[in-house]
């Protein structure tokens, strides 16, 4: 495999990486319902 | 009561309390574990990387994987890498099954490339096999790399070649690639395990690529460079049931780097019952408890050189050791409390729970966007890891008056008086639960066997929650180290039900 398809190889797992952030915020976004939820209705 | 005794009681109160809180810590630890992940983007090794094909020589030991061996052979075989740089050796460590055969024929099929080592006296376990092939395969040197897998374990085509592109880097020693769990069809306990390998490869492991620091290599995908197999004495440790963690730790204490490639992909078989599970499982965690003696020195003592010592990392490592003691303790501190008539108990016990409700939310809505192939065939498994009624207790804290007519009717069904509170036997029992739910997890493994287990054990991992059954091996762990027990190495059983995945 040549040095440039293994440098396409890399940038295709960093953008997976970089996709985990937003995976992450979106895990954070449905913890921060469940407690608003919590606040607002149910406490 | 005296000023003096009424301060003691308060004080005993509080220590109480915090008791009970301390058990949400294996869950804070966890979530900051993911929270790391999100540094992977910026924290990683493949700025480093390079094509890089060393001569792999793939050591496989093998006792009785007639069933499995020839096809992990032909997948080796068919992997995107030079083939005059890939030979595969099959330690076969005295098996009575087709095991010779089968490796004899695919020696004869791939001439050169396939080796066939043969133990006439076998049974003593994974790493005297791995160091009979290490002699042979370091006697000459043609290796550069060493491939140590299982005979069960199927490698993506481009698996290999994703793991040795680190190696461009010398400071490397390992490189470890994503285990999945490949049965199919499976059932349910595979799927436990396949989220399970989310969140503790997928996941744990790419926390541990940001730190620098990694716990272990996998047992069925670990990468050494020659160099690292040289500095490790040529052998593999065979003094604990824990010689993949030591290796991964020793090669970190020596200076060497160790990598984890989440997009290197293999799939290995797991086991499909609770036995299985529970024998295997078992002799990880008494591996890690020998680990943890063995390195008592070392834990939260940060040096140079290595991450082995850092606060981070011992959290990750000391919360998973000892949660089995963090819910016995909880349990014991609230049951105290309760009996004791402490007002507030319910307010702990409520906190505790929050916690968990966030820490769980977080950490499997995460997981499922971690891995989502994994997360669509074991989505359910993921929502019931903590077990059924840990999550009614989680949906309880959260939003009680969603529930209290639902509360309200099952307090008049055991007895208690309708708003007024459930029976005590009922309140202590969810008090104790968080140590009852690893009794109720060991019994599902205990009535397997028995008449109605096979229907009987599901429906008790459910209720009781995966999540408990890991803790309960990890208590009976203590248990047989404390015990000094036999060490005996029980193979887990294959039987060819891995496959490679779409």
């Amino acid at each position: 495999m040549s040095e440039r398809e293994t440098q396409r190889e890399i940038r295709a797992a960093l953008r997976y990486e970089q996709g985990l952030i937003w995976k992450a915020l979106a895990a954070l976004v449905l913890v921060a319902v469940i407690v608003i939820l919590r606040t607002l209705y149910f406490s | 009561m005296s000023t003096a005794g009424h301060d003691g009681r308060l004080g005993t109160d509080w220590l109480l309390i915090v008791l009970v809180i301390v058990a949400a810590l294996p869950e804070l630890v966890a979530s900051w574990q993911y929270l790391l992940v999100v540094g992977h983007f910026r924290r990683n090794h493949y700025r480093a990387c390079a094509p890089c094909y060393p001569r792999a020589a793939v050591l496989i030991p093998a006792w009785n994987e007639a069933a499995v061996i020839g096809t992990s052979i032909d997948r080796l075989m068919a992997l995107e890498y030079p083939g005059d740089a890939l030979r595969v050796y099959v330690v076969d460590d005295a098996s009575t099954d087709a095991t010779p055969d089968v490796v004899a024929g695919r020696a004869a099929r791939y001439p050169g490339r396939v080796f066939h080592l043969r133990r006439e006296h076998g049974g003593e376990g994974k790493a005297h096999t791995l160091n009979h092939g290490l002699e042979v395969i370091l006697a000459d040197d043609w290796m550069q790399t060493l491939l140590i897998t299982d005979a069960d374990v199927i490698f993506e085509p481009a698996s290999l070649r994703a793991m040795t592109r680190h190696l461009a880097d010398e400071r490397i020693g390992a490189v470890t690639a994503y285990i999945k769990e490949g049965s199919r069809p499976g059932n349910y306990l595979t799927r436990f395990i396949g989220y399970e390998y989310v969140t503790a490869q997928a996941a744990a492991r790419r926390a541990q690529n940001v730190l620098g620091v990694l716990a272990c290599l996998a047992g069925g995908a670990q990468l050494h460079t020659r160099a690292n197999l040289t500095a490790l004495g040529g052998r593999i440790d065979t003094s604990s049931l824990a010689e993949d963690t030591i290796t991964t730790f020793e090669t970190q204490r020596g200076g060497r780097q160790v990598v984890f490639e989440p997009h290197a992909t293999v799939w290995a078989e797991e086991p499909g019952t609770l036995t299985g599970l529970w024998k295997q499982r078992l002799r990880w965690a008494r591996g890690n408890v020998q680990v943890t003696r063995r390195y008592r020195r070392l834990w939260f003592r940060p040096v140079r050189g290595h991450g082995l010592g850092g606060v981070s990392f011992g959290l990750f490592w000391f919360c998973l050791f000892l949660q089995p003691v963090f819910m016995i303790t909880s349990s014991a501190a609230l049951l105290t409390l309760y009996f004791t008539g402490f007002g507030r108990v319910w307010l702990a016990f409520h906190l505790l729970w929050i916690i968990n409700a966030a820490t769980y939310a977080f950490i499997t809505g995460f997981s499922l966007l971690i891995d989502p192939a994994t997360a669509r065939r074991s989505w359910r498994q993921a929502i019931f890891f903590p077990g059924a009624i840990n999550l009614a207790i989680i949906a309880y804290s959260c939003f009680p008056r969603l529930f209290a007519d639902g509360v309200h009717a099952v307090e008049r069904a055991l007895g208690g008086s309708p708003g007024h509170g459930a029976p005590g036997w009922l309140i202590a029992g969810i008090y104790a639960w968080l140590t009852l739910s690893m009794v109720v997890a060991w019994l599902a493994k205990s009535l397997e066997s028995r008449r109605f287990g096979r229907v009987l054990s599901p429906v008790l991992i459910y209720l009781a929650g995966y999540g408990s059954l890991l803790c309960a091996c990890t208590f009976a762990s203590y248990v047989l180290e404390l015990r000094r027990a036999d060490a005996q190495w029980e193979k887990t059983e294959k039987t060819g039900k891995a496959m490679v995945q779409a």
